[in-house]
């Protein structure tokens, strides 16, 4: 069963087609790679998906319902999390505010029940605390809970990226280059973890350009440029389509 | 004629505006101390800090030339003082700190001159010797000589602007840093001073409207300032920021629209009309009518 | 009934902080009592009116991070709004007298918050989609209209003249003398702070905190920023429009020259010195300045030379903004904000903000 059904997907933004027509989709529990050059168009794929842009045209359907068009604050709580691919932690918050804002969209509490500090209302913040806390530990950051996200070290950084968008409790989760900048040892790591996530019943989608990670881990490679999808398989397929080879030496020689 | 007032104002600010993309709230004060400072050239004597001091007395085509230059100065110490050490912190504080600084000129203003008018000579140039304003008749209208000198000014100030900043080295410097301020400095711009020439040249814009605004209404106060500075900010978003032409044709608009809704509505109203058209103008249409090459949201 | 052991265990909980804002709030009621003159408590009165104000406005530039130099309309509905019921509606046009509607002024108390609540999210609106030079001019727009209008609809306001306000009172009990008003409005500055402290420690303070820190990631992270920001007008502003029925019935008096931009821009400075984005800040900020000022205002130098406040306000604005950011009693936290931001923005992530802005 489809979890992500994308048919037909365009965007443009005045005279310059970055996604076209591309078709795309995902089964529950399945680890997609999105890959291709610079400027193929993926991260502006996942932002059309997630609803940072309005796509120009094309479907797309999550769960059975269409979220094209939708606010991102509505597809987050359809379901679908992401992370970003320049790193966008709330600075001045600590790690653990960071992973408890992640929550917000599955909390009630409003302005009255805030000030009056119900019950409910008490006990739900309680409750998004210690998942919270349970996320942080999940990532391996327990004990960092107080810290200012600024502070931290970089890999720990893309790690409470993951935290925070697992706190929103997807079934999507779309992630952005969550290897840029890591070390082996810590992409082993991330690997790892994400393997885990998968494990746990989570879908995932994830930008990259750390070819190891990538075909090491996806169940399923798509390959995207200049905004087209120009290959799709397992990632041994992938790896030797001359399509794709070409895409990425043809940059390269021009560049 | 109020428009091309307006005009030449708007002109200054958004060539600032451009380029350091910054809302210059001091830069009414700026227009005000260029008619003080026309005014201080034009007598024989004045108070300021409450002492008479002893001026020279020139004309005002000498005068104002003067004034320019040194509200110039001015500005480009402001510059430096108060927005040059903020230029890449997050926008609240460099807009702050241009409240701050117009707030701190409007008063050491007025410390200096007074809080009240303060008289701005007649020019005889403009003003006959029975005290009324020379004029010549067209098809049954009375055009001052003053206004034909506003009118006449602002354009060749224009002119003069449009081809600075389209045909001179320092232009187009001026015009790659508005566009993309950490590219240009790789390309070997020197933005720091690039943004002070912009300022010399802003605020001698305004400094001169300053000048004949002295000359048109006869008087000069501290808090004149702040009234133009903004109606120049929303000729400015009119015409489109950052778009000199632009400004230009969005200060006249103003002046039009403003002497017709008064006219039609009520004077008392005036200022008033000045925000609702900004509201209006920021709601549907923020890059102006001329276009911005700026992206106003974000 | 909690236990006594457990309301023990609560005040030690909240160790020197709590500590502190309790002793503070006992010195704060027993004041008058020692004090006897007229003109202490006065000031002491305008000082909390401004600490509620500060703290109110903390929520929108502080917390949220929205520039809004248009807060002195908020006041001016208010007090306004009370006034002419008062005066305009019930004693002109239904012959009521004051005295036999004293209830009134507590329900206006509200009313008043409510009505600039409404004010608050109708001026915001139009500002979800721009950025912070645009906001702010267009809030500074909106104030300045709310004034011009209260200036020359003669009819409704009585322009220029203003309108007088009576006391505020309870049933006979007038609260007319410097002493009764201080009482009041101390209670409802307590009232006020311990609002919005509740308010901004809960998810909804979470919330707009992390809509100041980087938008595009509160959106994604499930957060209705336009819904949010909303919020954050309409709660701000409801403090002021308290204030504003307060304000009106101390002063006994309502004219258009008590809600001019320099107000707002008094504000804004108050929370910038104190220190934006944490509780404590604006108030402090706020007893500062507001205390110097008017312990001053009868100096004989000052009342010659009035533009020195001016002086001293816009070189402490420029100042702080280039030496200390965060205020004097910014926390590390607030001061970070403020710094040089590294990360550039691409060309593609300025649309997506203006695309997410846009809807």
């Amino acid at each position: 069963m489809a979890v992500l059904e994308v048919t037909g997907l365009s965007k443009s933004f005045g005279g310059l087609t970055a996604v076209n027509d591309v078709d795309f989709h995902v089964d529950e529990q399945e680890i997609v790679g999105l890959i291709g050059p610079n400027g193929a168009g993926k991260t502006t794929f996942f932002n059309v998906i997630t609803g940072v842009y309005e796509p120009s045209e094309g479907k797309i359907e999550f769960l059975g319902t269409s979220i094209a068009g939708r606010l991102p604050s509505q597809v987050t709580k359809l379901g679908i999390a992401r992370t970003f691919q320049n790193i966008r932690l709330f600075n001045d918050m600590t790690a653990l505010e960071n992973v408890m804002v992640g929550q917000h969209c599955r909390m009630k509490t409003n302005v009255f029940s805030a000030i009056l500090r119900t019950p409910r209302a008490l006990r739900e913040e309680e409750r998004v605390r210690d998942k919270a806390l349970a996320l942080l530990e999940y990532v391996g950051l327990k004990g960092h809970a107080g810290e200012l996200a600024m502070n931290l070290p970089y890999g720990s950084q893309r790690r409470l990226e993951i935290a925070r968008a697992m706190a929103t409790d997807p079934q999507l989760l779309f992630l952005d280059e969550p290897a840029a900048g890591m070390n082996p040892q810590e992409t082993e790591d991330l690997m790892r973890l994400i393997r885990r996530i998968r494990d746990e019943g989570m879908t995932i989608i994830l930008i990259e350009h750390d070819m190891r990670l990538v075909m090491g881990i996806s169940d399923r490679i798509v390959v995207l440029d200049h905004g087209e999808k120009i290959a799709e398989g397992s990632p041994d397929v992938v790896r030797q389509d001359p399509k794709v080879i070409e895409a990425y030496l043809g940059h390269a020689v021009e560049a | 004629m109020l428009g091309s007032l307006y005009a030449l104002i708007a002109v200054g600010y958004t060539m600032v505006y451009g380029i350091i993309e910054l809302i210059n709230f001091a830069f009414g004060e700026l227009f005000m101390f260029g008619a003080f400072i026309s005014i201080a050239m034009m007598v024989d004597s004045m108070a300021i800090f409450g002492q008479q001091v002893n001026l020279p007395g020139l004309h005002f085509l000498l005068a104002v030339p003067i004034s320019m230059a040194v509200v110039a100065g001015m500005g480009v110490a402001i510059d430096r003082v108060a927005y040059r050490p903020l230029r890449n912190a997050p926008r609240l504080a460099a807009l702050i700190s241009a409240i701050g600084m117009s707030i701190l000129l409007q008063n050491v203003a007025q410390a200096m001159f007074g809080s009240s008018q303060v008289f701005f000579p007649d020019i005889g140039l403009f003003t006959g010797d029975n005290g009324l304003p020379k004029y010549i008749t067209v098809s049954n209208a009375q055009i001052t000589y003053l206004q034909i000198f506003v009118v006449a000014v602002t354009v060749l100030a224009m002119l003069i602007l449009n081809f600075f900043v389209q045909r001179t080295r320092i232009g187009r410097a001026m015009r790659a840093a508005a566009q993309d301020k950490s590219t240009s400095a790789l390309m070997g711009v020197n933005v720091n001073r690039v943004i002070a020439i912009t300022f010399i040249i802003g605020s001698a814009m305004g400094a001169l409207a300053g000048g004949m605004y002295g000359a048109i209404y006869h008087f000069a106060k501290p808090d004149m300032g702040f009234i133009p500075g903004l109606k120049a900010f929303i000729a400015a978003v009119l015409g489109g920021i950052g778009n000199i032409p632009g400004a230009f044709l969005g200060g006249i608009t103003l002046g039009v629209i403003e002497s017709l809704g008064s006219a039609y509505i009520s004077s008392s109203y005036r200022d008033a009309f000045a925000f609702v058209i900004l509201i209006l103008l920021l709601v549907f249409k923020p890059s102006g009518l001329l276009g911005s090459h700026i992206s106003e949201k974000a | 009934m909690p236990s006594v052991s457990s309301i023990a265990q609560r005040v030690r909980d909240l160790g020197w902080y709590g500590a502190f804002v309790i002793a503070a709030v006992a010195v704060a009621m027993v004041l008058p009592l020692v004090i006897d003159s007229a003109r202490w408590l006065t000031l002491l009165t305008i000082v909390l009116i401004y600490v509620v104000l500060a703290s109110g406005l903390n929520i929108v530039v502080g917390f949220t991070g929205l520039l809004d130099l248009g807060y002195v309309a908020f006041y001016a509905v208010g007090g306004y709004y009370t006034a002419i019921l008062f005066i305009q509606v019930l004693e002109s046009h239904f012959g009521v007298a004051v005295s036999e509607v004293w209830w009134l002024f507590w329900v206006n108390l509200l009313i008043g918050g409510i009505l600039a609540s409404i004010a608050g999210a109708i001026i915001g609106y139009p500002t979800l989609r721009l950025r912070g030079d645009y906001l702010a001019i267009m809030t500074l727009a909106f104030g300045e209209i709310i004034r011009i209008v209260a200036n020359n609809w003669d009819a409704v306001t009585r322009g220029p003249s203003g309108i007088s306000v009576p006391d505020p009172a309870v049933a006979g009990f007038v609260f007319g003398d410097a002493r009764r008003l201080y009482w009041l409005i101390l209670g409802l500055a307590i009232l006020s702070v311990f609002l919005i402290s509740r308010v901004i420690r809960s998810r909804i303070g979470r919330a707009w905190t992390a809509i100041r820190e980087d938008e595009i990631a509160a959106e994604a992270m499930g957060i209705h920023t336009s819904r949010y920001k909303l919020l954050s007008y309409a709660v701000g502003a409801f403090f002021a429009g308290v204030m504003g029925v307060f304000f009106a019935h101390y002063l006994n008096f309502v004219h258009p020259s008590n809600f001019k931009l320099m107000e707002s821009i008094l504000m804004v400075s108050l929370v910038v010195l104190g220190g934006m984005g944490n509780l404590i800040g604006p108030i402090a900020g706020a007893v500062l300045w507001i205390s110097l000022q008017e312990y001053l205002r009868d100096f004989e130098f000052i009342q010659a030379h009035p533009e020195v406040r001016g002086i001293a306000m816009g070189a402490v604005l420029v100042a702080m903004m280039v030496l200390r950011p965060q205020g004097l009693l910014g926390s590390r936290r607030v001061a970070l904000e403020m710094r040089p931001r590294t990360v550039h923005q691409s060309e593609q992530e300025r649309q997506a903000v203006a695309d997410v802005r846009s809807r």
